[in-house]
């Protein structure tokens, strides 16, 4: 436990920039894209409300409905990059006190109760789209978009839990050790 | 217990399965005998044992629900999800999210720990007390546990590692300095909890400062006492010269928290404004004084922080709906109702939350359980007296711990991860620093001026 008093680490090179793998624009899906646009958007429409307020002295009256607008967009589109990599929250640890064969039985019903409740209410959020015939308070668009947008992003959850279900099963039928979400988290990479 | 063992042994274990099937019978059962609410709750537990996604179990469960009773048309539950997350306070989330990924992804972090490491380096223990200030000026810019174990505490275990401190006492320290990161603003769980109980948020960060420095200081009573007892030396002597350069490189990174509490204190920020604040600064360090962010950088620190948003963000919207459907059936004040019945004590019954809490915790990701436990617990908390604010305090704090327990520890399977060590080894470390955390829970709990003394000063 004796250490020389010098030996603090300026650790500034610490920072790895040069380790980090050069950016492939195949790390991330199509949709992911839309949102990264939709997200700074976001970003640079709450930096206008904020600046209004504090240096014109009074706010951009539409910025703070477009805000949140543009955070339902975030969340419904961006569910799609978690559905794909499979980071939705959840708890596993029952999977851990399972035999191989429980756990692979449980983990498809999971995929199809994922599924139907992504696809459910995809079509719910259509439905809403369709009986919804106001207009947003500071700006001239149908409300409905808004739902629109969030069905859209349902609709690609579905489809990206679909295609990790099918993922999963034919790694299952090629006989891959263990399957299940801790697996599927892992073997993320593979998927983009 | 075998946490962390997962099985790959073709082993018949048939607790696990039978669980799920009972789970699912209790389901049909309930169905059948029209007792729709408890329908709702075993749906839920069913689903979330069975390993889908809270959101999934939270929203499917009411989805259920509202298909059986038939009380309302089915495209309200999307109508409410949707209402659920367009509210203003929420939109510090990202921004928070983003500040936070931005100023480890930059390499601020590091100056934070040596600017740490000159101030409190030369006491007994020393780099055990490091990682504590460390994590608490952190905590000033950062708003979740997770980021903190995860950014900070890789830098802490190597550099606590090296000099030679055992594997167990370093991990078991950062876990436990990280879990102030959440308690002491800004925090992300704190946001929650105020969309979630329409508390104000600006109230409770206030709140949360004076409990977050309590947590440190028992936590370092702790160190201390461990250090004497394991007869640590010090690691380096104290040093002005050393303090002050560290201080400088740190001056620019060290003004973030003072930017955030600072607005937030002085009321001049709201939250969300706070948060963007925040960012904006980042942004300026990192791609104009420090240099650190190219734009691959930026870009793929940007998509991890949608891909947090939107996973908070679906939580929440399935649990409105959900919370939708329990106080429009009544079940929140039946609830209390039973509860204050069965004791009018208040001190036993916030024992009981309390406790109620700390499992919840232990089995659930501390948004979640927030989503959930609101609805439930906080008329009783209003019912025996206590203020939504203090209230949030004591939630977030149970959930904290929650976080340092198995099965779902979050803090320790990211300090398992990063620090290599075995998650039974790092569960080891973390026990003996539950107490201190315990102890600042129960005087946080039992003294409310302790959170309620600040926000009555400046919010009058």
């Amino acid at each position: 436990m004796t250490v020389p008093a010098s030996s603090h680490t300026e650790s500034e090179g610490l920072l790895e920039l040069d380790s980090e793998p050069p950016f492939r624009f195949s790390e991330y899906g199509v949709e992911d894209y839309v949102v990264l646009l939709v997200f700074w958007l976001l970003a640079v429409n709450v930096f206008a409300q904020f600046f209004s307020r504090f240096v014109l002295g009074d706010s951009i009256g539409w910025t703070e409905e477009m805000a949140r607008y543009l955070l339902i967009g975030v969340g419904f589109l961006g569910g799609a990059m978690a559905v794909r990599r499979n980071s939705h929250i959840a708890m596993e640890f029952l999977y851990r006190y399972m035999s191989l064969r429980s756990e692979r039985v449980t983990v498809a019903v999971v995929d199809l109760a994922r599924i139907w409740f992504f696809a459910t209410l995809a079509w719910l959020c259509f439905a809403l789209a369709q009986r919804t015939h106001s207009y947003m308070t500071s700006v001239d668009v149908p409300k409905s978009v808004i739902y629109y947008v969030a069905a859209a992003g349902l609709v690609l959850m579905t489809l990206r839990a679909l295609q990790r279900a099918l993922f999963d099963w034919r790694q299952r039928a090629n006989g891959g050790v263990s399957t299940g979400w801790i697996q599927a988290a892992e073997d993320k990479e593979t998927l983009r | 217990m075998s946490v962390g063992s997962p099985s790959l042994t073709g082993r018949s274990r048939p607790l696990a399965p039978l669980v799920l099937l009972l789970g699912s019978a209790l389901c049909i059962w309930l169905v059948w005998s029209d007792q729709s609410l408890a329908f709702l709750f075993a749906a839920l537990f069913t689903m979330l044992l069975a390993g889908l996604p809270v959101a999934i179990a939270l929203g499917g469960s009411s989805l259920l629900f509202v298909y059986i009773t038939g009380q309302v048309p089915d495209f309200v539950v999307a109508h409410r999800m949707i209402n659920g997350i367009d509210s203003f306070p929420l939109l510090a989330i990202p921004f928070f999210i983003l500040a936070g990924v931005l100023m480890n992804g930059a390499g601020i972090t590091h100056r934070l720990f040596n600017f740490a490491n000159a101030l409190l380096g030369w006491m007994r223990g020393g780099l055990g007390h490091v990682n504590i200030g460390a994590s608490i000026i952190f905590s000033g810019m950062s708003g979740a546990a997770v980021a903190d174990a995860g950014g900070l505490g890789t830098i802490e275990i190597k550099a606590m590692r090296e000099r030679g401190y055992e594997p167990e006492f370093a991990v078991g320290i950062t876990a436990a300095s990280s879990t102030i990161g959440p308690i002491i603003p800004p925090s992300l769980p704190l946001v929650i909890y105020g969309v979630m109980a329409s508390a104000s948020i600006g109230q409770l960060f206030v709140a949360g400062l004076i409990p977050g420095l309590i947590m440190a200081v028992t936590l370092m009573v702790m160190v201390g006492w461990i250090a004497r007892r394991r007869g640590y030396a010090r690691d380096t002597q104290f040093n002005l010269r050393r303090l002050w350069s560290t201080f400088t490189r740190a001056f620019l990174s060290l003004m973030t928290p003072v930017i955030i509490v600072g607005g937030i204190l002085s009321s001049a920020f709201t939250p969300t404004e706070a948060a963007i604040a925040a960012v904006v600064y980042a942004l300026f360090l990192g791609l104009i004084v420090y240099r650190s962010l190219p734009l691959r950088r930026l870009v793929r620190l940007s998509m991890e922080t949608i891909e947090t948003t939107a996973v908070i963000l679906l939580v929440v919207a399935a649990a409105s709906i959900f919370s939708w459907i329990l106080i429009s059936n009544q079940f929140t004040s039946h609830f209390a109702a039973v509860l204050t019945g069965y004791t009018d004590n208040p001190f036993v019954i916030l024992l009981l939350m309390t406790l109620i809490m700390l499992v919840v915790g232990c089995f659930m990701e501390t948004i979640a359980a927030i989503t959930i436990l609101v609805p439930v617990l906080l008329p009783v908390a209003m019912e025996i007296g206590v203020d939504p604010v203090h209230f949030g305090i004591i939630m977030v704090l149970n959930l904290m711990i929650g976080l340092l327990t198995p099965p779902v520890g979050m803090v320790l399977y990211v300090l398992s991860r990063v620090s290599g060590e075995s998650f039974e080894r790092c569960l080891r470390g973390t026990v003996p620093f539950l107490v201190p955390l315990v102890i600042s829970l129960l005087l946080v709990t039992f003294v409310p001026a302790l959170s309620m003394w600040l926000p009555s000063l400046i919010y009058r």
